[in-house]
């Protein structure tokens, strides 16, 4: 193999070994996966992040508060404040009310009708990978691992067609017979959304879901969507399985990971679910319906959380999202400057979703009515902004109990001291308390422990969300890639 | 004119009366289901009533005297609820207190305190009714030991006179209710809400630390139960999980009024370190020859009186024990654990000296009677008729020993107000005095903070008056600052008590000989004499300042001594 990898390769060579479309799909797919969207609305697509009338506005109040802080610096310092603290009483109240909805609801799907197997339709599975020569050991077995007739099992590998790392390892290697290799035409944005738009193009499956690379999913998962899609009302369109992490005991990063990751799917989507509220898809296994996804334009090849937006359209266009009571294991990130790196892409991408469903604020509202736009807005739009927001409330904190200049006593109202205060303990200790629930809910009791000391998670939180900030205004649609394979093999 | 057949008017008649019957159909369910609106006006009501004849208690209007000063201070600080006592029931009853300035008897009758009582009595009955039902029992049943539990002697009265014990209580069987579910269900959304409701109570009551530890017990009982045949290993976590959900909202609340004390008042825990908290006027009464009985004689004593309140709980107790050994599936131990430990943390107090030898610290004995019954009836076909006559004789053997001054020292003015006597001599609040001193400071019209007192001796005082903002007390911010230039902040008048009081009173602390006008720059201005519970007196000087005074400049010659000897006085 390392022969042929030093032997420069072109299009025709990839060819012969995976046979690809005829050429004129493959353009129309590629033309398809960058602009399917913009076709059917310009306006939802993250090509740029602030449309003008937000940067406008943003800009505006930023020249006002830093004026205002220069003129009146204890009356606008006191309002900023106190405007915090009753941003972070809205969130954890809304936070509140989704982990306890969450909490309480059932595990399982109900009535769920059992679907013979010969009436399982085609599933495709979209697997997009780039710079992942390590892929093809995973690949297999993810296929093998499969509970699914395999005849009527796609998995479709989408590779960059310059990737030649990742398709040199698959050189030779003689692949399960439902594996597909697509070869992506190069071009920009180099994104996962892109690659999975042009993978929908050739997609022949009833219903279509995306893992990544390394991920593991429970081998029932794909019988299990086609049985809830099955026995659901016309208007469930997409199907979320739980993420769940592999090496959790790899290094506390991974556990605090676990748990935050077992608190999403195992409380907050659930309390989502109930409360009829936008559910953000996570990155891998979202089972939709094909000809819907289609419709919809696919993924936002310009977004860098597309699972996200895709599950705010989803919602605009009057489809739900339920959330699939099966795992898919994943690698948790176990590098902290990794970590950062894709935490910091997540938090951008949420922001530009919020962003991008706001340019036309009425249009939201019309579409997804108040609950909904109050959901995105806690969900997607104030979960980063807050995490950015939280160092600077640290360090207000901080200044606060080691003393203020006299000049600025003012700033911190009586009001603000009592209820900010409360809010810091009795805030922190809730979040630490339901993430406690929610780890004997998903039968994890033994990353209690790791839960009393998740503030510190919070710290990392608050710079990865500091730095999408960053990023959001500097660079929006550049994709922070995530190194994966830093498993310690030991902790598997 | 028609005349209608005997038929046909039979008919209309029958017809009539099921209309009428409809009607009153109509009327019994909205009477049942406003049932909490009734129980609220019995409570509101009778506590007008009982302060009407001047049936109280001090410690309620010394509460009632912070939230007064709060809601009409000139500068209000919700710092002056004082650290001494927990934020429940004080600031509840500042809304209340607000309208105080409209409305007097809001204040000078305690009215705003009894709602908050009687708020949290409706809270009681409701989750109690709510225990009941979820543990099976029968419509009738249920119906039968809320009654008793709304109309107990004890409970009645402590819902509507503003004092800590009813809010403590509804607390506590709340979390009862939610523990009793979570040993069914063992979701922790109920352990939460268990331990969450316990830990507020901490913030009424510090006896609430060792309801938490019986709320522990329950979980570790519970978990091993479910656990067993497992390896420690294979516990752990579980035991980690759910005992973190049992302990962190105690901690939580405890935790951040310790913090906030220290922080606002130095003190950490004021209700054991501060002049006016429960320790220092506990060593005080122990000197006095009523307490210095020894600790066997007031175990005798103390399990006498139990037994005067609540005779049946020792059967109820041994008897249910034993059921819920051989039929632990079946039977529920929050109740038990609950109101169980603190019970015998408040008798262990009483038997030691620590607490005061005061009847409403049996309070729990009543309600653990209630819960026993209930796991008697889920165990027993009989269990129901014993629950009820248990309740029922509770409440006569509560009212008995109501009755006798000995055990019931501070209910007796109820009692005898409820029997037709003449109340107020023996009320724990007498008011007249108070009222008139309060009206004799009225009558200056002296600006804010110009009266230096305390809200546990100066209470009943600041409550009768309508300027509440002119007494400066150890609940302010600055008051070390006040007390040790009173003349410079602009303090005119202090109150003094006897020195052989000790330092209870924190005046008493810097100017210990001021009661016997030792204190240059200072002038006797009025004297007022308190009488109070069985023929108890307490004198009160007036004294105004003419100049500037400090601590420092206390004479301690033969004329004035330092400090008077306790038993002298």
């Amino acid at each position: 193999m390392s022969e042929i990898a030093n032997v420069p390769k072109s299009y025709d060579f990839y060819n012969s070994h995976f046979p690809q479309p005829p050429q004129e799909e493959r353009e129309r797919a590629a033309q398809i996966a960058i602009d399917g969207l913009a076709g059917l609305d310009k306006e939802l697509m993250a090509t740029y992040a602030f449309s003008p009338w937000q940067r406008n506005f943003w800009i505006t109040v930023a020249i006002l508060v830093v004026a205002g802080f220069a003129i009146w610096p204890v009356q606008v310092g006191s309002s900023l404040v106190g405007f915090l603290v009753v941003l972070y009483g809205l969130t954890l109240y809304s936070r509140s009310r989704i982990t306890i909805m969450g909490l309480t609801s059932t595990a399982r799907n109900e009535n769920i009708l059992p679907v013979e197997i010969d009436d399982l339709p085609i599933y495709s599975i979209l697997m997009p990978a780039f710079d992942e020569p390590e892929v093809i050991r995973n690949l297999v077995r993810a296929v093998d691992a499969i509970d699914y007739p395999k005849e009527r099992l796609e998995l479709l590998l989408l590779l960059e067609e310059d990737d030649n790392s990742t398709i040199d390892s698959l050189i030779g290697v003689e692949l399960p017979t439902s594996v597909r290799v697509l070869l992506v035409p190069p071009s920009e944005p180099r994104t996962k959304p892109k690659a999975c738009n042009y993978g929908l193009q050739f997609a022949r499956g009833k219903y279509v879901t995306i893992f990544d690379a390394e991920d593991v999913p429970q081998p029932m998962q794909l019988r299990d969507a086609v049985e809830l899609f099955e026995s659901s009302p016309d208007d469930v369109a997409c199907l979320q399985a739980r993420l769940d992490y592999f090496n959790y005991t790899q290094n506390l990063l991974t556990r605090f990971f676990t748990v935050e990751y077992a608190t999403w799917f195992g409380c907050i989507l659930p309390g989502l679910q109930r409360l009829k509220m936008p559910i953000p898809l996570g990155g891998t296994s979202n089972h939709i319906k094909t000809n819907l996804l289609i419709d919809l334009g696919g993924w936002d090849p310009y977004n860098v959380t597309e699972d996200a937006d895709l599950g705010i359209r989803l919602v605009q266009r009057g489809y739900r999202t339920l959330v699939l009571d099966s795992v898919t294991f994943e690698e948790a990130n176990s590098d902290t400057v990794n970590w950062i790196r894709q935490r910091s892409r997540w938090y951008k991408g949420y922001l530009q979703t919020w962003l991008v469903h706001m340019r036309q604020p009425r249009a939201t509202l019309g579409h997804m009515g108040p609950r909904g736009v109050l959901g995105i807005t806690t969900v997607i739009g104030l979960t980063p902004a807050l995490a950015a927001v939280n160092l600077f409330a640290a360090f207000l904190t901080v200044l606060f109990f080691i003393g203020v200049p006299a000049s600025l006593t003012g700033i911190f109202p009586p009001w603000v001291v009592y209820v900010g205060s409360g809010m810091f303990f009795f805030g922190n200790a809730f979040v630490i308390l339901t993430s406690i629930m929610a780890m004997i809910r998903m039968k994890k009791e033994y990353l209690a422990l790791t839960c009393l000391v998740f503030p510190l998670y919070w710290l990392l939180m608050a710079v990865a969300a500091t730095k999408a900030v960053y990023q959001l205004i500097v660079r929006p649609s550049y994709w922070e890639k995530t190194q994966h394979g830093l498993t310690d093999e030991s902790a598997e | 004119m028609t005349v209608l057949s005997p038929a046909r008017s039979s008919l209309r008649m029958v017809s009539v009366l099921d209309a009428l019957l409809a009607i009153l159909d109509r009327v019994r369910v909205l009477i049942i289901r406003l049932w909490p609106a009734w129980l609220f006006s019995a409570y509101f009501f009778g506590g007008w009533w009982f302060a009407s004849k001047g049936d109280g208690i001090q410690d309620a209007y010394s509460r009632i005297a912070s939230a007064w000063q709060i809601a009409a201070g000139f500068e209000p600080h919700l710092t002056e609820i004082g650290f001494v006592w927990g934020p429940i029931p004080v600031v509840p009853e500042i809304p209340f207190a607000i309208i105080g300035r409209y409305w007097a008897p809001m204040i000078t009758m305690g009215l705003c305190a009894t709602i908050v009582t009687a708020g949290f009595g409706i809270l009681m009955v409701y989750q109690a009714k709510m225990l009941f039902t979820e543990r099976g029992l029968r419509p009738a049943t249920v119906t039968a030991l809320c009654w008793l539990m709304a109309f107990n002697p004890m409970l009645f009265i402590y819902s509507s006179n503003g004092m800590s014990e009813i809010p403590y209580i509804a607390l506590l069987m709340a979390g009862i209710r939610y523990l009793s579910r979570w040993e069914t269900s063992r979701a922790t959304l109920d352990l939460a809400a268990a331990s969450m409701l316990v830990g507020l109570a901490t913030w009424d009551r510090y006896e609430a630390l060792v309801a938490m530890v019986g709320l522990v017990s329950v979980v570790i009982l519970v978990l091993l139960h479910d656990t067993r045949g497992q390896s420690w290993r294979e516990r752990r976590g579980l035991f980690e999980a759910n005992l973190i959900i049992a302990v962190m909202p105690t901690l939580m609340f405890f935790g951040t009024f310790i913090l906030f004390s220290w922080t606002l008042t130095g003190q950490p825990l004021a209700q054991f370190t501060s002049q006016q908290g429960n320790n220092v006027q506990i060593l005080a009464l122990l000197r006095s020859q009523h307490y210095s009985a020894t600790a066997t004689t007031r175990a005798i004593n103390i399990s006498s009186e139990l037994l005067h309140i609540a005779p049946v709980l020792p059967f109820l107790f041994f008897f249910v024990l034993g059921l819920i050994w051989t039929e632990r599936s079946k039977l529920r131990i929050s109740g038990l654990a609950i109101f169980g430990l603190p019970l015998i943390f408040d008798l262990y107090g009483l038997t030691s000296g620590i607490q005061f030898d005061f009847m409403r610290y049996y309070i729990q004995a009543i309600m653990l009677v209630f819960c026993l019954g209930v796991e008697l009836t889920v165990a027993r076909r009989w269990g129901a008729t014993v629950a009820v006559a248990a309740a029922a004789i509770t409440a006569l053997t509560v009212w008995t020993s109501m009755g006798n001054p000995n055990i019931g020292s501070l209910e007796y003015s109820y009692y005898v107000t409820l029997t037709g006597g003449e109340g107020h001599y023996y009320s724990d609040a007498q008011l007249d005095t108070p009222h008139v001193m309060a009206q004799w400071f009225d009558r200056l019209s002296l600006p804010p903070d110009s009266v230096l007192t305390d809200p546990t001796f100066g209470g009943l005082m600041i409550t009768q008056s309508r300027r509440p903002y002119q007494f400066a007390t150890s609940n302010d911010r600055n008051f070390l600052d006040v007390v040790n230039a009173p003349y410079k902040h602009h303090v005119r008048y202090v109150i003094t008590v006897p020195s052989s009081l000790g330092t209870i009173y924190p005046i008493s602390a810097y100017f210990p000989t001021m009661f016997n006008g030792c204190v240059p720059n200072t002038q006797l201005a009025a004297q007022f004499v308190l009488h109070g519970l069985q023929g108890f007196r307490r004198t009160y000087r007036v004294y105004k300042i003419t100049g500037p005074i400090s601590p420092s400049g206390v004479k301690a010659d033969e004329k004035c001594l330092y400090p008077t000897p306790p038993n002298t006085h």
